[in-house]
């Protein structure tokens, strides 16, 4: 195991930022840590690399234990890489030298040996007697994982670390940074208030709320099966319903709308959106009304219809919490 | 908190750092206490009261005088147009480059019985009965010197404030002349006591121009209790009620506050400025320019012309070794400042809680207090310090007291405040992102001030070094008291010609202090865009 955390509580002041928080995580793992701001995400990474301790938990990295209530190791010796979010690199020092600040114990050849593998691996081969000013932000970026990879740490945390970046290159660099990262083979910490960001990127989603994660499971999962109404919407647009008593979480897209169908409902807005409509429904279910974000295929006439029938797909919706 | 290895070191040095720069404050409030004797009872019984009424009074009209000066000429060169206004707006901040000591020096030269303008006014046959040496003239002179606190106080928050306060005050149907009264002005009142608090402990602080006019204040008499009496426990006496002063001011200031945190954080909207004209704009020029000649370009141009009618004869052995004995003593006080402020800004940025917090605060006191109490306090400290050796481990002398290093020690003490707050915000402005950055790579804090911060707080401590020099060049009466026998700096050659009436002679020293504040004052103003 690479990282775990046990039962962490912070509190600042008399706000409790994290309640009684514990996460596993396996080698080579992408984790993101989601939620809203203030929710205590980058509090979480804070601790993780020693910056902030914990009022209470234990965090072990590598299998070792990093801190306890009777220990704490120092940020320096955790060997945990940190990416910022405006990145943190040093500005006095070119990319060379940024690269290899944290081996300069290793002989100087051995130095310029691994800082040519991480421009290598990091695509920023030339750039190196440049100054963090002189490149892009995409490139600083790199430069700022490169920095951290040379240092051999396995586990590399980013905080916020896409939010600096404009959306059109959004992509485009998280795809680059998560390559370069499943090729060196460390396991990574993404923090964000991004759903899409998170999404995209982790092989598993941590959703922090009100200081305690409320669902911990793989993207699909999350998306698909939400344990909570807030979870729901914030990955996507989401309909609660009742059944026998249970509360579900239905995703639009699992809304059959046609001409048959077992539910009859009254049209509200439609929005045309190109490859589809979305379609607001009300009706009543079960003795309660509901009110339904559903899609429509780009054919289906909606004109002048104020009411329509339409199916939920039950195999695929699931009951939360 | 929770106590880690590294953080114990940094935590136990600063806070062992900030008692020992504030134990000789401290320590007048325990001989202020335990004072007692004939002397003092004789003081308290006959001077003390009129010492205690006299600043008391000091102050009241100084800060009258630098509230019209102050606010008015901020509130002139911000929110009204006219030529020149931009000339204005630095001129009223150059008479922060003349001491208040040798202002005082050079009206007393100027406007003296034996002075220019009265020997001029007798040879056209004009008798008159001015007398220079009054406590009317000392307070104009004291307000002439503090004013641009208030100036530039008042002036930076106006111009943060106004604009959009401003423009919704019009767009509520105010006059603009009405919304500056009614909106501005009174939002302006948290800044206008903090200049005023700035003023006041200027004044309680002074020694040069009161002793030099002769009026009793408390710092005056701490002055003649220690010098003339050699008594250490009136004086510290005397002392604790000058600290008195000092913090109900800045209680009253803290006060002043309550809850209004006006910090509106709305930047500073585009300013329309009202035109000035005819008679206004007359009496405008001729209000701004009171304070501009009297404060700066008079005092200037009597030095250069005294510089140039004496230089030939000061600029002697004499003269070189006050500039030698000013720039070593400075220098190893401001390098200790640097060194101590970038410790206790470090252990504040590594473990930011509200002990660091307070410790850091704690560590500036020295700044609030009269140079001529913490003087007092360095006596004591060095005193019961050398004859508690003497007594238990037999020294022959005394090791501390009367030494270049009791001197230096109660600079730092005075002056740590203007380091620490340079090197503090210099630190916040750089971000803690390149020291968690550095640390996660693998370098222990202390590799790190090394390897990252210092590097890229290269200019900034260079600026902050600069600061507390030219700060420690000017002081006068922690200089005097401190200073080993015969040891003269710039300041106190410049005080010892006036006293013996030759403050002519006085020029080239003066000048060579108020090239060097101009200096300081050029660095504030960048750092202040």
């Amino acid at each position: 195991m690479i990282l775990s955390l046990k039962n962490i509580s912070k509190s600042f002041g008399d706000t409790k930022v994290l309640n009684d928080i514990s996460i596993e995580m396996q080698e080579g793992e992408i984790l993101t840590i989601l939620g809203g701001s203030g929710s205590g995400k980058s509090t979480i990474l804070n601790l993780i690399a020693g910056f902030e301790r914990e009022d209470n938990g234990t965090i072990g990295i590598y299998g070792k234990t990093v801190s306890s209530p009777s220990l704490f190791v120092e940020p320096h010796k955790r060997n945990v890489g940190f990416v910022f979010q405006n990145y943190g690199l040093f500005p006095h020092l070119n990319v060379f030298k940024n690269i290899s600040f944290g081996i300069s114990k290793e002989s100087k050849s051995r130095q310029k040996e691994i800082v040519d593998e991480m421009l290598k691996l990091t695509g920023l081969g030339g750039l190196e007697s440049r100054y963090p000013h002189e490149i892009s932000g995409g490139q600083q970026q790199r430069v700022a994982l490169a920095r951290t990879l040379a240092t051999k740490s396995k586990l590399i945390l980013f905080d916020e670390a896409f939010s600096n970046v404009d959306s059109i290159l959004k992509s485009r660099i998280q795809r680059e940074i998560v390559s370069i990262i499943k090729e060196s083979g460390v396991s990574a910490i993404f923090v964000t208030h991004d759903s899409k960001e998170a999404l995209i990127v982790s092989d598993k989603i941590a959703y922090l709320e009100e200081g305690r994660i409320s669902q911990y499971s793989t993207p699909l999962e999350i998306y698909n099966s939400p344990l909570s109404k807030s979870v729901g919407t914030f990955f996507g647009k989401a309909n609660f319903i009742e059944k026998d008593g249970k509360s579900y979480c239905i995703r639009p897209e699992e809304c059959v709308v046609r001409d048959e169908g077992t539910i009859k409902a009254r049209v509200g807005s439609i929005l045309y959106l190109g490859e589809r409509q979305e379609v607001e429904l009300f009706f009543n279910y079960e003795g309660s009304e509901c009110r339904f974000t559903v899609y429509a295929d780009k054919n289906f006439d909606m004109s002048n219809k104020e009411s329509v029938n339409f199916d939920i797909v039950w195999k695929n919706c699931s009951q939360m919490r | 908190m929770k106590l880690t290895g590294s953080n114990v070191s940094w935590i136990g040095s600063t806070t062992g750092l900030t008692l020992v720069v504030t134990l000789p404050i401290l320590l007048i409030v325990l001989y202020a206490v335990g004072a007692d004797g004939k002397i003092l009872a004789h003081i308290k019984e006959t001077v003390l009261l009129d010492y205690i009424t006299n600043t008391a009074l000091l102050l009241f009209v100084v800060s009258i005088l630098t509230l019209i000066f102050g606010v008015s000429s901020a509130f002139l060169v911000t929110f009204y147009e006219f030529r020149f206004r931009k000339i204005f707006a630095i001129g009223l901040i150059l008479p922060f480059a003349v001491p208040s000591y040798i202002l005082g020096f050079i009206y007393s030269d100027l406007f003296g019985f034996f002075g220019h303008v009265h020997i001029f006014l007798m040879s056209l046959g004009i008798k008159s009965y001015f007398d220079i040496f009054s406590f009317y003239t000392a307070s104009i002179v004291l307000a002439l010197a503090f004013y641009p606190y208030i100036y530039l106080i008042v002036r930076a928050s106006f111009l943060k404030n106004a604009g959009s306060l401003i423009n919704s005050a019009l767009s509520l149907g105010m006059s603009k002349e009405r919304a500056l009264f009614k909106v501005v002005l009174p939002l302006s009142r948290v800044a206008i006591f903090a200049g005023l608090a700035l003023v006041m402990m200027e004044v309680i602080s002074d020694y040069g121009v009161v002793s030099h006019y002769g009026i009793k204040t408390l710092t005056n008499a701490i002055f003649s209790t220690w010098f003339n009496m050699g008594d250490a426990g009136s004086a510290a006496y005397i002392s604790s009620i000058a600290m008195a002063f000092v913090l109900s001011i800045l209680l009253i200031e803290k006060f002043s506050q309550g809850r209004a945190k006006y910090s509106t954080e709305s930047s500073s909207a585009p300013l329309e400025k009202i035109k000035l004209r005819g008679v206004k704009l007359f009496f405008a020029y001729f209000f701004l320019s009171i304070p501009v000649f009297f404060g700066f370009i008079l005092p200037l141009i009597w030095i250069i012309v005294f510089t140039f009618a004496y230089g030939g004869d000061t600029i002697d052995m004499e003269f070189l070794s006050a500039v030698t004995n000013s720039f070593i003593v400075a220098s190893l006080a401001s390098i200790a400042i640097i060194v101590i402020a970038v410790l206790i800004a470090y252990t504040y940025r590594l473990i930011p809680n509200m002990y660091t917090k307070y410790v850091t605060k704690f560590a500036t006191l020295g700044y609030s207090m009269p140079g001529a109490v913490i003087g007092i306090g360095i006596i004591i400290l060095f005193g019961d310090f050398d004859n508690y050796l003497i007594d238990n481990h037999g020294f022959g002398e005394l090791l501390l007291s009367g030494t270049l290093f009791a001197l230096v020690f109660g600079y730092i003490v005075r002056f740590l405040a203007v380091g620490l707050n340079s090197v503090s915000s210099s630190f916040e402005k750089l971000g803690i992102n390149v020291n968690r950055a550095s640390r996660s790579l693998g370098s222990p804090p202390l590799k790190t001030l090394f390897r990252v911060e210092l590097p890229l707080l290269r200019n900034s401590l260079i600026i902050a070094y600069l600061l507390v020099f030219i700060d420690i060049v000017k002081e006068l009466p922690l200089t005097l008291i401190l200073r080993p026998f015969n040891y003269e700096t710039l300041a106190t050659k410049t005080y010892g010609l006036a006293v013996i009436e030759l403050i002519q002679e006085s020029a080239v020293y003066a000048l060579c202090i108020i090239l060097l504040c101009l200096v300081s004052i050029l660095f504030s103003l960048k750092a202040y865009r």
